[in-house]
């Protein structure tokens, strides 16, 4: 497990974004961000860290990206839980 | 004709424009809506025996009060009474897009859903079984291609069938049965309140502690009871809003996943957006891209708004001059004819001058919007947006507020809080417009002829260093809260449309041209007055009224350096527009020669440079404060004039005290 910031390009899975504050969360959880996402970092620190899900692009500061948690994602799919 | 009013909503990006466009055709106009400021587009078109008024609202992800876009959304679904509502949705993001449509059923709307963009959503192996979506959801579907324009045809069809129904069954989404029983009893506490929501949604609102319905209830009888349910909520739930969020999510997901499929896709190539978004939000070179076309916008604007700008100058000259003798001819009396030229043909046409700059400026915001980079650019300022207690998105408005503060403020409508918002107008009016660079050169052009390229340097700095630190003292001073760090949906990159930006733009530069063109026009009037009368004394002179006015100011202004009438004044036309400063001055000294001779007696250097400082830095020009009332109220206009008054002078006074001693 490790920080956004900390991610290279790839496909990862959101594993907790609970670091994040009230107001950063919901804005995430409006965009469609939730813990157990399946996601494509295409652009990483330094700057904004810059991932796709579901086809849509989302940016993050980097004080952000330090407060969402991923996991490199196994080559199979899993399902969202 | 019978009309129907339907109204457009979805979130940003899902084409929602493009659809607007393909309904209406070119029947559009910017309303105002009464109360809101934001710019409405609002179009018809007719299908059958149905007139359709279609209104189109600013994109939106859900319509609780979280941005002033959301608040407005909500605001006119309810006034409105819309006959349908058509949520504009990306179908390769079904889920997060149709998040907005359990709010507008909970607000009892007649729901068409759009499944927009669907050509790509098919690409990628998605399809979705609209007759299973009908039978479960209660809004109809129909799928379109925007931008080939597939599928509109069918999508009036289902938007006439939808408005002719009389009512349709209502769905609700269960919170679960302990949330079910706290939003019935808030339903039967609510429903006497007298309010144009239906009572659910006021009451799911209510538990989401949305300030605007809080405020609603605050003063009624039923209050003390509201209280007491909510701090049961409290109790039982640490996260409230994150809960119902959730239930909603979690239905909508449910519901795609029965009615959609997703086959699991072949490895996509890496895009082009990918690949142009590593380098414009590249930690080096992303800021120095977005300096490249800061440089290029300011480039365009004023060398190719130049050339324009001379020659309606010479335009309004020209008609000044020929109407003065047109007048005469007719016989009209003196006073009329003085009005005529010298004030609403001179003054009103002073600012009309800045047509082409400002178009120019909206020409290439709404490029830069429309090809997705403007997102970008919010991202590359962030860290140093962050540091003052600004968000990232406000380096834009306040870039544009070189041109002029006008269109800035306007453009401050993007950013997501009312915080942002008030902060970024706040330190707005000190960016240095254009409508100031005639007085710097004048000026420079008698005292610093040879450091004229630095002074101007120096003065664009200070308006923007004053600018940043009244934002860093007001974020302090009035907004405790944390920035919410930037999160935000960028688009893919896409070539603009000509003919888009040329349209926006216009319509842009239309809103400033009635706005200003009203308020510089009374201004004037007013103006024009103080200076004709009492006739004895002659048009501004020392006895008119302005000048009488002037001397009763030079008092204040002799520690700054420049404590004659005439500097009075300056000033006091430079509040229409600051470009006045100059015509002023030029005015009561008779002429051009007299005035350069007139300001080099007048002014020292160093009170040259003050006086430039206090034409940078005091009272927002009429146009501005008027603006700053439209967009944030009374109270703000009031405070933002007081403010850049104080430090006008207190900035102009110190200069002046600690450099005449060298």
């Amino acid at each position: 497990m490790l920080p956004l910031i900390k991610a290279d390009l790839g496909k990862y899975r959101i594993v907790s974004i609970d670091n994040a504050c009230p107001g950063a969360r919901k804005r995430l959880t409006l965009l469609g961000v939730f813990a157990g996402d399946e996601i494509e970092v295409i652009k990483s620190a330094p700057g904004p860290v810059i991932f796709k899900k579901d086809g849509t692009r989302i940016g993050v500061g980097q004080g952000m990206a330090d407060d969402i948690m991923v996991e490199k994602s196994v080559e199979r799919r899993t399902p969202r839980p | 004709m019978e009309e129907k009013v339907v109204i457009l909503a979805g979130n940003p990006n899902t084409g929602k424009t493009t659809i607007f466009n393909a309904l209406t055709g070119l029947h559009q106009r910017t309303g105002n809506w009464p109360g809101v400021t934001v710019e409405v587009k609002e179009g018809f078109f007719t299908y059958k025996d149905i007139r359709f008024r279609v209104i189109d609202l600013p994109g939106t992800y859900s319509l609780t009060s979280f941005s002033e876009d959301e608040r407005i959304a909500r605001d006119i679904l309810v006034r409105q009474k819309a006959d349908a509502v058509i949520t504009i949705v990306d179908s390769s993001n079904l889920e997060r897009n149709l998040y907005l449509v359990t709010l507008l059923l909970e607000l009892e709307q007649k729901v068409v859903i759009d499944l927009n963009m669907y050509d790509i959503a098919e690409e990628k192996g998605i399809t979705v079984d609209i007759e299973n979506f009908e039978k479960i959801l209660p809004a109809r579907f129909v799928r379109t291609v925007g931008n080939k324009r597939e599928g509109i045809d069918e999508l009036k069809e289902v938007i006439y069938e939808t408005v002719r129904e009389e009512t349709r069954k209502a769905s609700r989404i269960n919170y679960g049965p302990e949330l079910e029983g706290i939003i019935a009893s808030l339903e039967n506490t609510v429903k006497d309140i007298s309010s144009p929501y239906p009572p659910r949604f006021f009451a799911v609102r209510l538990i989401e502690k949305d300030t605007d319905f809080i405020n609603r209830v605050s003063k009624t009888a039923a209050f003390g009871r509201i209280k007491e349910i909510l701090e049961g909520v409290d109790a039982h739930f640490t996260d409230i809003e994150d809960c119902l969020m959730d239930k909603r999510y979690g239905y909508i997901h449910g519901v795609t996943k029965e009615c959609s499929s997703r086959k699991d896709l072949i490895e996509e190539k890496i895009e082009l957006t990918s690949r142009l978004d590593r380098i414009f939000t590249h930690s080096f070179f992303g800021g120095i891209i977005f300096l490249f076309f800061i440089w290029l916008t300011f480039t365009i604007v004023f060398k190719w708004g130049g050339p324009f700008h001379l020659l309606l100058g010479k335009l309004f000259s020209f008609i000044a001059v020929g109407a003065a003798r047109t007048l005469h001819l007719l016989h009209f009396p003196e006073w009329s004819v003085s009005l005529v030229t010298e004030g609403i043909i001179t003054g009103v046409g002073s600012v009309l001058v800045f047509l082409p700059n400002i178009f120019l400026l909206f020409f290439i915001f709404s490029a830069l919007e429309d090809s997705g980079y403007m997102a970008r650019a919010a991202f590359v300022t962030d860290r140093l947006m962050h540091k003052i207690g600004l968000h990232g998105k406000s380096a834009i408005p306040m870039i544009l507020g070189f041109g002029c503060n006008v269109p800035a403020i306007m453009a401050t409508r993007t950013l997501e809080t009312k915080k942002d918002r008030i902060i970024t107008i706040m330190a707005l009016p000190f960016m240095s417009c254009s409508a100031r660079l005639p007085v710097y050169l004048l000026f420079t052009g008698i005292f610093f002829k040879k450091q004229q390229g630095t002074i101007l340097f120096s003065l664009y700095f200070t308006g923007l260093i004053i600018g940043l630190l009244t934002a860093r003292l007001f974020k302090s001073l009035f907004f405790r809260e944390e920035t919410v760090p930037i999160i935000m949906e960028l688009p893919p990159y896409h070539a603009p449309d000509i003919k888009g930006m040329l349209v926006s733009a216009w319509e842009r530069s239309f809103l400033f041209l009635r706005k200003a063109g009203t308020m510089i026009f009374g201004g004037v009037v007013i103006v024009w007055f103080l200076s004709y009368f009492p006739l004895s004394a002659g048009y501004a002179t020392e006895n008119s009224f302005t000048g009488i006015i002037g001397r009763t100011f030079s008092p204040v202004l002799r520690p700054a350096g420049f404590g004659f009438w005439q500097a009075g004044v300056a000033l006091l036309f430079g509040l229409i527009a600051k470009e006045l400063v100059v015509g002023t001055l030029a005015t009561v000294s008779g002429g051009t020669e007299p005035l350069l001779g007139g300001l080099s007696r007048l002014f020292t250097p160093v009170s040259a440079y003050a006086f430039m400082l206090m034409t940078l830095l005091y009272i927002p020009c009429l146009a501005t404060v008027a603006v700053i009332r439209q967009e944030a109220g009374t109270r703000w206009a009031v405070f933002a004039t007081a403010w850049s008054l104080f430090i006008g002078w207190t900035v102009a006074v110190l200069f002046y005290q600690v450099f005449r001693f060298f």
